[in-house]
């Protein structure tokens, strides 16, 4: 457990050592918001304001696309991840840490924003919340789902293109039910089995990733 | 001769289809000072990896003794130095401690940097350190850890001599308290079991 804390804690210190690095996410969110609102606002009926929790769904999954390469790639450039490898006693835990990590610092950020700029623009704290429980499980899942393609993907040049070549099917049903989850919010439908569908896919995923990841790590050191 | 704690039978390697070993055999006892030495692209890191456990598509055999865990026991510092640029010297030194549950030793930390007189870098972030001052920091690890195997490639690269001499009588110390130091280096060294490649 101490391995597990003392990962997550080093990758806290990085961050805040490193400055901006917590924000670049957040102002990619924005940007994309932005860009949806100017482009949307007038030729959506029935108001702009009905998609908002959607558009915030998508743009979430597309940041956190747009970082997962990052998840192992720093400690594999530094050399720090070849002595997580050997000097775990399960390897699966640290991969765990290494994630959650990665969820907490770069994508729980992304959320935190996403639920005030869904309140800001909708004004309604039911639905804005809705997208919030819905963003921390579905994110939850695309980033242990991201751990294993990033693990695979680590010793290849340029591998983000395959990285999202093998993450994006698998979000798809994330994408379905996070979505429609927070459309039925909206609608005034019962959200129940969305929520419940993604709770499965957080479990299955937290089952599968981490045996998933490790194996991959030791795959691309070999 | 002592009983060998790992021995290698006929390790070999073959990596997009080139033979990079062939046929290595050896045995590591305690209190042993290895010098694996060789050119370039002889295969000297790929075995290190082979025997840290890192690479595990070999043939051959490798047989380490029961009361050996490499995970514990065993402590590899490859080319890469295994530290975090954006953190300093000391969250660097803290968290390997940490990582490796071994926080009693975080009291001689001071000791370390004071004997390779890199004291005053203690609150320095690395990326701003020598690559001489980086290779420092990650020798004190192994030190600061105390694992009983310290598997280093090429360590003595980077070190003036004031700081090879020091290093060196680390190395000293640790194989007359029944340590393991398997090295690589081009040339073959004095005081050292020479293994070539």
């Amino acid at each position: 457990m101490n391995s597990f804390i003392s990962i997550i804690h080093r990758d806290m210190r990085v961050i805040i050592n490193s400055g901006n690095k917590i924000f670049m996410p957040i102002i990619y969110l924005l940007l994309i918001l932005t860009f949806f609102s100017i482009s949307l606002t007038n030729s959506i009926s029935g108001g702009y304001e009905r998609i908002v929790p959607q558009i915030i769904w998508l743009a979430c999954l597309l940041v956190s696309l747009i970082n997962m390469e990052t998840l192992f790639k720093e400690d594999f450039e530094d050399g720090t991840l070849e002595n997580i490898v050997i000097n775990s006693d399960a390897l699966e835990i640290n991969v765990l840490a290494k994630v959650l990590s990665y969820w907490l610092f770069t994508i729980a950020p992304l959320v935190i924003v996403g639920f005030i700029m869904n309140y800001l623009l909708t004004s309604d704290f039911n639905i804005s919340l809705v997208l919030f429980v819905s963003l921390i499980l579905g994110t939850l899942t695309i980033s242990l789902i991201g751990g294993i393609a990033a693990s695979l993907t680590l010793s290849i040049k340029g591998n983000n293109l395959l990285l999202s070549t093998i993450v994006l099917p698998m979000d798809v049903p994330i994408i379905i039910f996070g979505t429609s989850c927070v459309f039925n919010a909206t609608s005034g439908v019962s959200y129940d089995s969305e929520i419940l569908i993604l709770v499965m896919l957080l479990l299955l995923f937290l089952i599968i990733s981490p045996f998933a990841s490790a194996q991959g790590l030791r795959n691309s050191l070999d | 001769m002592d009983k060998a704690i790992i021995s290698l039978e006929n390790v070999g390697l073959i990596k997009q289809d080139k033979q990079i070993l062939k046929d290595v055999s050896m045995q590591i006892s305690l209190g042993d000072k290895i010098n694996i030495y060789g050119g370039n692209g002889v295969g000297k890191t790929s075995l290190l990896k082979i025997i840290s456990g890192i690479t595990s598509q070999y043939s051959g055999e490798i047989n380490i003794v029961d009361s050996i865990s490499i995970s514990e026991d065993l402590f590899y510092i490859g080319h890469k130095y295994g530290l975090k640029n954006e953190l300093t010297v000391k969250e660097n030194l803290e968290f390997i401690v940490k990582f490796n549950n071994n926080q009693n030793s975080l009291k001689y930390l001071n000791d370390e940097l004071n004997y390779y007189e890199i004291h005053h870098a203690i609150d320095s972030k690395v990326k701003f350190l020598s690559h001489g001052q980086k290779k420092i920091i990650s020798l004190i690890q192994l030190t600061l850890l105390s694992t009983k195997i310290w598997v280093l490639d090429e360590p003595f690269t980077g070190l003036d001599e004031k700081m090879f001499d020091k290093f060196f009588k680390k190395i000293e110390e640790h194989v007359s308290n029944n340590g393991i130091v398997i090295s690589t280096s081009h040339n073959s060294k004095d005081n050292f079991i020479n293994f070539k490649l």
